[in-house]
């Protein structure tokens, strides 16, 4: 299942120069939510320091911005039944939406939620590949 | 202490991810703080594989034969954009030909040279239909870039340069609602154009100045003492509409761009010779 991810995920870096919507987002929301483990936190910060190359911006400012909100899912889950569509659809709404403010993109609303509905997407489609299991793995 | 299997699971989770998230934030803050206090200029050897991957994703994306112009279309734009220069360089000679005939002097304003780059990123929306607000070209400081410096083709006026590094830079599009200049018409009415949301306006137009539909607007140029910034004379775009109210204290105009943003490849850099 790693490859798929990272393959997601250099599609991910590699689209970031075509589009505005912050599929990085979406995508860390559902490796947070599917594997709950904290090398999380070391991809987060590794496609930040990707987007902040090839979007110009200071090296580390995307990686603390993308690793802070993997802090807020962790922090969640003690709170919420967390491989949920309802928290993945939420979670990649609302880390969009701060993501876009932060970086200053307009039509946020509208392109944090093209990003919760690809993550919800996604979501469906690798839970029918790994099952409930992925919490043990 | 008598905790259940899947409470002894939770206890593990719960102190498991602090330390790695202490360990990636404390890596961010200390890159963030080199690297806005210009000490990582080491690394830009690292935006060269990077580049690479972004300039192919974005030359790939547009051959894609959706997105690509019908070529007589994009012929057409070219032979529009050719000759819109020719007014402007007439428009031009035609002042410069007044000033001297009525002062007998000439100015000798700083050679700029054009540097061409090649557009290896345009983050939009939907890309393809929404006209980009910036765009990142594969040249960079290295290349006698500035922040600054105006960008353009085929003298049409495409933004200005916002950030560097050294093998990349970034392009604000004049769309860009951060982004504003003054510009004059072809009658010399003065406002300031201001981007926003994909579109252009020319403010802040004196009620007594007379524009109208179809009229060129052109940059005033705003150069600073290094000799950068936007020459005059650029063609930012057609006056598409007046907005012009007697209780008002200024009247103002939707502007409309030649370029097509959204299929462009390459765009010229100003950059200083001397």
């Amino acid at each position: 299942m790693l490859p798929i991810f990272i393959l997601l995920t250099l599609l991910v870096a590699a689209i970031s120069g075509i589009t505005t919507i912050p599929f990085s987002v979406g995508l860390l929301a559902v490796i947070t939510i599917l594997f709950k483990k904290s090398w999380v936190f070391f991809w987060a910060f590794g496609l930040g320091l990707f987007l902040d190359l090839i979007l110009i911006r200071p090296l580390g400012y995307t990686s603390l911005v993308l690793t802070i909100f993997v802090l807020f899912v962790f922090l969640y889950e003690r709170k919420f039944e967390t491989q949920t569509l309802t928290f993945v659809f939420f979670s990649s709404f609302l880390g969009s939406l701060g993501y876009l403010i932060i970086f200053g993109y307009n039509i946020v609303l509208l392109q944090s939620f093209v990003s919760a509905a690809i993550g919800v997407l996604l979501f469906k489609f690798l839970w029918l590949k790994l099952g409930p299991r992925s919490e043990t793995t | 202490m008598g905790l259940s299997a899947e409470g002894e699971t939770f206890m593990k989770r719960k102190t498991g991810f602090l330390p790695a998230f202490l360990v990636t934030a404390f890596l961010c803050i200390v890159l963030l703080t080199l690297s806005v206090s210009g000490k990582l200029k080491f690394l830009s050897f690292l935006e060269k594989p990077t580049s690479a991957i972004q300039s192919l994703s974005y030359n790939l994306f547009q051959k894609l034969p959706f997105f690509t112009e019908d070529l007589k279309i994009k012929n057409l734009r070219a032979e529009n954009l050719d000759l819109l220069r020719r007014i402007a360089d007439f428009e031009k000679l035609k002042r410069e030909n007044q000033a001297l005939s009525d002062q007998f002097q000439t100015s000798f304003p700083p050679s700029y040279n054009l540097l061409k780059a090649d557009i290896i990123g345009a983050p939009e929306f939907i890309p393809g239909v929404s006209k980009p607000l910036s765009l990142i070209l594969n040249k960079g400081s290295k290349d006698n870039l500035k922040v600054g410096s105006a960008v353009v083709v085929k003298d049409n006026l495409v933004g200005i340069i916002s950030q560097i590094s050294t093998n990349l830079s970034k392009v604000n599009v004049i769309n860009n609602s951060s982004f504003s200049f003054t510009a004059k018409t072809e009658n010399g009415a003065v406002g300031v154009v201001k981007g926003g949301e994909g579109s252009l306006t020319l403010n802040n137009v004196l009620l007594s100045e007379n524009i109208k539909s179809s009229e060129l607007v052109l940059t005033k140029g705003d150069i600073n003492q290094d000799g950068i910034g936007i020459p005059a004379d650029l063609i930012v775009g057609k006056i598409k509409s007046v907005e012009k109210n007697p209780s008002d204290l200024f009247q103002k105009a939707e502007i409309e761009s030649f370029v097509n943003f959204v299929n462009l490849s390459a765009v010229f850099v100003y950059i200083q010779t001397k």
